[in-house]
């Protein structure tokens, strides 16, 4: 356990550059909104604050990205070399990766969530309480990010189902996402066990937003299929299994 | 003695380039192996192959009769001659992370070390000259117990200082732990007396190879001088 902790804070450590990125932008963002809704630029602020919302819509593909990067790294800086004298099991070595990945976005997620609520909540029309608002929209996005998690290992493994195919690799992970993607879409849709209600729909509080005339509104979906759900997660062990696999045979000795 | 590595006929092929061409040799245990030759001649690709990072296209390599797997990983420290630590970890912060992924980690062992070889525990991995940075590979790759050292170019791009150091290293490290090492590198010179055995390497072929003192005796010329008149 010490073994995985250590290779997850050296994780975080090194992996500064996400983090301070996203970061920056959350808070760029929230700052920039505080100052046009301060200057009454209306409807820049309005866009502003549809730009700070679209990153919680865009962590999908961060997830995905993340999960991606995590070896594609490790091979660019030689550093993999690192890990063929590590005794360390491999699904150690990928689980600390992704865990790690998973604390990063919590902590941005946690904060833009702050920064939306706070830019949002004196013009909700529901009057609810600020930790009620507070604490919904940090549910939501840890919700959210339960769900996209299996992402991470599934980008893990197309990245490592490339390594070995020297100039061909970057055709085999295209290859292998797109057959992936398809197969995931054709299960969901063959196997329909209802949906799973996300928290949003518990406060329904940024449907529209009035702000001196102009309205903001955010089309949250309030609930997602049970089934995507389930594919997503079966992949995204399969695919943890196989990162680890993929790693020992063709990567470490 | 009985060989702690033997290559058995290893060639490794690339799209239109014969990196080794079926080369066998063995190491001795406890001795130190020189695997010499100029820059293109199969050394790194052998070294690899032999730590495992990458497999031969026909032949094999063996550790003490069994192929490289998690098993064998776990005696054999590679230090490769590209960088492979974690540039934005400071020395003392690599060391640390070593202390706590290898369990035959030895503390005291490596404090000398660093004493010896004048490493600065503060400085970032990335802001560390090519000699400072090469004597901290080697002393990350004898501090832990391994029974296998491979030593890829440790000399490379390193001014004669650091040579030294890192020289006086590897003896250290070689007759207090008895490790067996290879040695890959171009500057035979440098090494020569370091070597109990060698293999001379071109164009992916042994070329020669034996006993560093039967060579001497047999040809009447140092290593060095040998090199020259039979690869270069």
């Amino acid at each position: 356990m010490r073994e995985f902790i250590d290779l997850m804070l050296k994780e975080l450590k090194g992996d500064r550059n996400t983090l301070f990125t996203l970061f920056g932008l959350v808070i760029g963002f929230f700052l920039l909104s505080i100052l046009l809704r301060e200057l009454n630029l209306d409807n820049i602020y309005i866009a502003s604050l549809f730009i700070l919302t679209l990153l919680f819509g865009a962590f999908p593909l961060i997830y995905f990205l993340a999960g991606y990067d995590l070896f594609k790294r490790e091979w660019k800086e030689g550093t993999i070399a690192l890990w063929s004298i590590v005794p360390v099991k491999p699904w150690k070595l990928v689980g600390s990766k992704i865990t790690a990945v998973f604390i990063e976005f919590l902590v941005i997620g946690i904060s833009l969530s702050t920064a939306i609520v706070v830019l949002i909540w004196p013009h909700t029309s529901h009057r609810a309480e600020f930790g009620e608002i507070f604490i919904s929209t940090v549910l939501l996005f840890i919700q959210s990010h339960f769900i996209l998690l299996p992402l991470a290992a599934i980008a893990a493994a197309l990245y490592m189902s490339g390594t070995n195919f020297a100039k061909y690799g970057g055709l085999v992970r295209l290859i292998s996402g797109f057959l992936l993607l398809w197969a995931i879409i054709i299960v969901e849709r063959l196997v329909d066990i209802g949906t799973m209600s996300l928290v949003y729909a518990e406060v329904p509080y940024l449907e529209s937003v009035q702000i001196n005339g102009g309205t903001f509104s955010v089309a949250f979906p309030e609930s997602i299929s049970l089934s995507l759900v389930l594919i997503l997660y079966l992949t995204g062990i399969l695919s943890f299994i196989l990162g680890g696999k993929l790693l020992e045979r063709r990567v470490l000795p | 003695m009985n060989p702690l590595l033997e290559a058995q006929n290893v060639a490794k092929h690339y799209p239109g380039v014969i990196a080794l061409d079926g080369i066998s040799f063995t190491a001795r245990k406890g001795k130190v192996l020189g695997l010499l030759g100029p820059n293109g001649s199969g050394k790194t690709t052998f070294m690899r192959i032999a730590s495992g990072q990458s497999s031969p296209s026909s032949g094999r390599v063996l550790i003490e009769g069994e192929l490289p797997d998690s098993k064998t990983r776990s005696r054999i420290s590679y230090v490769p001659e590209n960088n492979h630590l974690y540039s934005w970890m400071s020395v003392e912060e690599i060391v640390g992370f070593f202390e706590d992924l290898f369990p035959g980690f030895e503390r005291q062992r490596v404090e000398e070390l660093m004493e010896l070889m004048q490493l600065p525990r503060k400085v970032r991995i990335k802001n560390l000259s090519r000699g400072i940075y090469n004597r901290l590979k080697l002393l990350l790759g004898i501090c832990w117990g391994a029974e296998l050292l491979l030593l890829d170019e440790p000399l490379s791009g390193v001014d004669p200082a650091s040579r030294e150091k890192i020289l006086e290293g590897i003896l250290k490290g070689c007759g207090e732990q008895g490790f067996t090492i290879i040695v890959s590198t171009h500057l035979v010179g440098e090494v020569e007396p370091l070597l109990d055995d060698v293999v001379f390497l071109e164009e992916g072929r042994v070329k020669l190879q034996g006993d560093c003192d039967d060579l001497r005796k047999q040809f009447g010329l140092s290593l060095d001088q040998l090199l020259r008149r039979e690869v270069v």
